[in-house]
């Protein structure tokens, strides 16, 4: 998955001579934490603003004075940062992850050809996996410990082909031990329990949906 | 107790059959009215055939062409491609047959029947063990449901100006029926179902809440697998009674599903008969308090039909007609079916307290079930011409 499919293309920016208040007040009306800072004429990124940067430079509220002169007399020039981590639409989306992650920032201003082209945010990545871990699809989950070889996906595939059965979605992840993988997926029946009858024959574990808390009284 | 209710029957509505290797086995309905009638429950005032429901009743709710879908499909008792693709007819869910569309026209038009049947105030319970088909949609077959009898029913009561309010305790979401009213504010919907985090449909979230005028007029509670009897009856007991208040239907439809019983092979939740006696009589109580009466109460999912759903919907029967049932199964109907039944038969209507070992992790289902039931009523104040929406709207 690229930046590019997940990266927003409209940007709310503010120019190096606004004022902290206009920025503050762009800041709040658009419900957003990070004002990357452009030039008008070419859509050049030269720093980034964030919510706490505009915060450190505002009196307190506790302090009675509505609007303080400060807030009007700063230029965002003045406070914004300068050195920016930037992603280009084509960089893959986990390395754009990694990056937030490691940094701990909240953001990536989207940078083609010098130019700003998009951004991409810690909720874009949450609505990400969102999507990819939260099918909505009607269908029953199952999670299948598989060991780590081949052809382990490939032969509970075939099990869920015969039932002429659709995959609404389909993962593989980590398990505790090395030596495994979890197997995720929905499938697209309200009936599943004669494929993880198969699959349980097959010789692989079905952790959900049973989970193991006890077993039916028969 | 009750004015002449209607149970809703025909053998007819036996050739709604997927084939014997299919979980919606129409031996449900055999052996559940077998069991009625072993009790000398059904009297001939009581009986009410269904009339089929007519392509124009089916078309208030569904797609005309999936319905020409359905109908070409069971013409020829084959599936195309096109109706797996689009229409999921034809998969392992939802098989076609021969005289399909005939047979899920008699389905609805028992519901419908019923329905009518209130309205013209001839009978003020009705019961359609037959019905209960809440995962059909506009355009879509699903989870054994080809049309959705409650959705055609409940739109017929609200074009007759009826304020509808839907109750579903069947174990999977009551999907269908809520998509189908979303937007409704005078069709209120609540289901209670195991979480759809694994269990089919996989929706049915706290967060589904509505849409447009219809926003809080969608109720769901997701429950904990292996959800026992006092949880269950207890976020019942917090929800239901005061969302009720609030809304003020003119009458109650509800799906009455048993694939939540410790049994059922489908679903994992672990109530027993006494939830669903305790549901039964709690909807009766209420169908007198808030709607004049007026009830329409169908079946829906349950797949262990041996152990579970003749008993079930037997003492639902029981409850309508006001009537207290002996502890014992009759003998007649064991009689009848223990050497064919594959697993041995339950001979008291009601399960025993120790049916089986408490759930080990009892205590932390029943405060996860709580705490669920809690958030759901925290926003109801969003219901219309509640005083607190009124001062949020300010």
């Amino acid at each position: 998955m690229f930046v590019e499919e997940v990266m927003r293309r409209k940007v709310i920016t503010v120019r190096p001579d606004q004022t902290v208040l206009e920025a503050l007040q762009l800041a709040k009306v658009n419900r957003i934490r990070h004002l990357p800072v452009t030039r008008d004429n070419n859509n050049k990124l030269v720093g980034i603003v964030s919510d706490r940067d505009l915060r450190d430079v505002s009196p307190s509220v506790l302090l009675e004075q509505q609007h303080s002169a400060v807030l009007q007399s700063t230029k965002v020039e003045e406070i914004m940062k300068r050195e920016v981590i930037t992603v280009h639409p084509l960089d893959y989306l986990d390395d754009a992850a990694r990056l937030m992650y490691k940094h701990r920032i909240g953001c990536l201003p989207v940078v083609r050809r010098d130019r700003l082209v998009g951004i991409i945010t810690d909720t874009d990545l949450l609505r990400t996996l969102i999507e990819l871990i939260g099918s909505t699809d009607t269908g029953s989950t199952l999670e299948i410990k598989v060991p780590e070889r081949y052809g382990s996906l490939a032969e509970i595939t075939e099990i869920i082909k015969k039932h002429k059965i659709s995959i609404a979605s389909c993962f593989i992840r980590p398990d505790k031990s090395p030596q495994h993988r979890l197997i995720v997926m929905r499938l697209k029946t309200i009936d599943p329990t004669q494929i993880i009858a198969k699959i349980q024959k097959a010789g692989y574990q079905v952790l959900r949906p049973f989970a193991g808390e006890d077993e039916h009284h028969e | 107790m009750s004015d002449n209710p209607k149970f809703i029957y025909s053998p007819d509505l036996l050739i709604y059959n997927f084939g014997p290797q299919h979980p919606f086995n129409p031996l449900r309905l055999k052996l559940t009215i077998d069991m009625i009638n072993d009790f000398k429950l059904l009297a001939p005032e009581n009986l009410l055939e269904p009339q089929a429901a007519g392509e124009q009743d089916i078309l208030l709710v569904h797609d005309r062409h999936y319905v020409e879908a359905v109908k070409r499909a069971g013409e020829k008792g084959e599936a195309s491609e096109e109706d797996v693709q689009y229409y999921e007819l034809g998969t392992e869910d939802n098989p076609v047959f021969v005289n399909m569309h005939a047979a899920a026209l008699l389905l609805v038009g028992g519901t419908l029947t019923g329905a009518k049947q209130i309205l013209s105030g001839k009978a003020d319970h009705v019961l359609n063990v037959a019905g209960g088909l809440h995962h059909a949609q506009r355009a879509k077959a699903s989870g054994f449901c080809i049309y959705n009898d409650l959705a055609v029913a409940i739109t017929h009561l609200r074009h007759q100006g009826m304020r509808v309010a839907y109750i579903d305790i069947d174990a999977h979401h009551g999907d269908g029926v809520q998509w189908l009213f979303y937007d409704d504010s005078e069709v209120l919907t609540i289901s209670f179902h195991e979480t759809g985090k694994f269990l089919f449909p996989g929706t049915g979230t706290i967060y589904e809440r509505g849409s447009r005028n219809g926003f809080g007029y969608s109720v769901n509670v997701p429950l904990e697998p292996f959800t026992e009897d006092d949880s269950f009856i207890e976020v019942f007991e917090t929800v239901v009674p005061e969302v009720l208040a609030k809304f003020q239907p003119d009458i109650i439809v509800s799906q009455h599903g048993c694939d939540g019983h410790e049994y059922d092979p489908l679903a994992h939740l672990s109530v027993t008969t006494r939830t669903y006696g305790y549901v039964a009589k709690r909807l009766h109580d209420l169908s007198h308090k808030y709607c004049s009466g007026r009830w329409l109460a169908t079946g829906g999912g349950g797949y262990d039909f041996w152990r579970v759903v003749p008993r079930v919907w037997t003492a639902l029967w029981a409850e309508i007609l006001g009537r207290k049932l002996a502890g014992d199964v009759p003998g007649s109907w064991l009689a009848r079916y223990r050497e064919v039944a594959p697993k041995s038969l339950p001979e008291q209507m009601e399960d025993p307290e120790d049916l089986f070992l408490p759930k080990p992790r009892r205590v932390e289902i029943s405060e996860k079930n709580r705490l669920t039931a809690e958030k759901v009523m925290n926003w109801q104040f969003l219901m219309k011409g509640d005083p607190q929406q009124a001062s949020l709207a300010k």
